[in-house]
């Protein structure tokens, strides 16, 4: 019983994250080529494109989720949102930059929920963009995965590429040696010679949050 | 959310759902006919649907529901299926491209989706915004058409099919959202055929009705948000013991 008690006090501290998704199958890094690796992901993921997606809030026990639509511009570093509910009612339309954000439109009841406009620009670009290390980025084996490290605004920041095709598993960022969020891509799927992720989980520790996008169509 | 957010939500809803009011409209086309949108007629052409309407206890049909953003190129399309029973429980679930039922009764509104996998309910009892939306939804179903009016200025755009294009007044509390609806009736003059919401953000959305069909009997299970599944479709599912660090709150990140 002390054991059960003490489980069951684990979850409701730490919070219980449903993975809906397949884990990645590791393959040994051994003879693998880290820069080869960037160069093929690089090559392979698509630099424009839109798609439909659900995106699932969890606040602690709370869960809501939306239906998404996004479009993504890695080349111009802009973006646009907008998320509704699964009967239509638009929640939210914003669009942005590499800096700046504009919003559109986001509902009442959002809106007076802290800065949700720029917290919802932040998020997206830590899923969305960004997705390649810079050219000096420190390279580091571990067994199964390919880590590269570099410094970012008064951080780190990891990037983790693992499993059969070499590819972005996870983004992490550090900082005072404390993790404050975290990106993990799942289930890589091919369309018109491009890849792209099918699940996406964003863990943003610092503010207590996560975000789980599921892809649902995709056009480049 | 609060109260002000959900009831404009809410008011949205509402709006979706009234397409489904429907009525038997043979002779409605010619009631309409020649200028038939003076004040007067209008609302002759609004009490003659009235009239009609109530002639159904059951209710359900298909839909599709177009939606396309202003700043997006792409159109967005949500399938599903809604089933009323009067007086008062109405089932609305989205199929594609996520799974979501919504009931709504006289008490509750209960909703559940596939991603959470929750079920929420909401009590009606202490919740005057959510009881005001039962109290419409139901005049509404009783075929009240002309109560419409008040919030509304009707105009007949075509005779057949006949469309019927409902722009708020300016004492509407949709006027700053919705710039008109247009309900387009099939050519039978029975159904719904689509309804067009033209906001003023620009956005526009269709719902086009497939298969609607009265009277018919309603399975219970038509009612319930939350899909029965069968041993083994449940999602296996791991715990992730990765959780915050607590110090993490006491900075500001990246």
């Amino acid at each position: 019983m002390r054991y059960l008690a003490g489980i069951l006090c684990i979850l409701m501290i730490s919070g219980c994250t449903r993975v809906p998704f397949q884990k990645t199958s590791f393959v040994p890094a051994g003879g693998v080529e880290p820069r080869e690796v960037l160069e093929n992901y690089r090559r392979g993921i698509p630099g424009h494109y839109q798609m439909l997606h659900t995106i699932m809030f969890q606040y602690g026990w709370n869960r809501v989720s939306a239906l998404g639509y996004a479009e993504i511009d890695r080349g111009t570093g802009s973006f646009a949102v907008a998320g509704m509910n699964p009967v239509g009612v638009k929640l939210f339309e914003i669009s942005g930059g590499k800096e700046g954000v504009t919003k559109h439109f986001v509902l009442e009841g959002l809106s007076g929920k802290g800065d949700f406009t720029s917290a919802m620009a932040q998020d997206i670009r830590r899923i969305y963009f960004d997705l390649l290390p810079v050219p000096g980025a420190e390279i580091m084996k571990k067994g199964s995965r390919i880590l590269f490290r570099q410094a970012d605004g008064g951080g780190v920041l990891v990037y983790t590429f693992a499993g059969k095709g070499w590819r972005l598993v996870e983004k992490e960022y550090f900082r005072d040696n404390t993790l404050r969020w975290r990106v993990s891509y799942y289930e890589y799927r091919q369309k018109e010679g491009k890849i792209y992720p099918w699940g996406i989980i964003l863990h943003n520790y610092q503010n207590g949050y996560s975000l789980t996008v599921k892809v649902k169509e995709i056009q480049f | 959310m609060n109260m002000t957010s959900r009831k404009t939500c809410y008011l949205l809803f509402l709006l979706m759902i009234m397409p489904l009011l429907r009525g038997t409209l043979s002779g409605d086309a010619e009631a309409a006919a020649g200028d038939g949108n003076s004040p007067s007629d209008i609302r002759a052409l609004m009490l003659r649907i009235e009239n009609r309407v109530s002639d159904f206890s059951t209710l359900r049909t298909d839909f599709v529901q177009e939606k396309d953003l202003a700043i997006f190129q792409n159109r967005i399309i949500i399938r599903g299926r809604i089933y009323i029973q009067k007086p008062q429980r109405i089932a609305w679930h989205v199929d594609e491209p996520v799974k979501y039922s919504v009931l709504i009764t006289d008490r509750v509104i209960r909703q559940w989706d596939e991603d959470t996998d929750r079920v929420q309910e909401i009590s009606l009892s202490g919740n005057p915004v959510f009881r005001t939306v039962i109290e419409q939804l139901t005049a509404w179903f009783s075929g009240r058409y002309v109560q419409l009016l008040d919030e509304y200025a009707a105009t007949v755009i075509r005779e057949r099919p006949l469309e019927i294009e409902f722009i708020p007044r300016d004492t509407s509390n949709v006027k700053n959202i919705i710039k008109s609806i247009n309900v387009t009736f099939r050519e039978d003059g029975k159904y719904l055929q689509k309804v067009l919401f033209r906001e003023i953000s620009g956005d526009s959305t269709t719902i086009l009705f497939r298969n609607t069909v009265l009277n018919a009997p309603l399975d219970e299970k038509l009612f319930r948000v939350k899909p029965s599944r069968k041993l083994g479709q449940w999602m296996p599912f791991r715990i992730s013991f990765r959780g915050p660090d607590k110090q993490i709150f006491a900075h500001s990140g990246k």
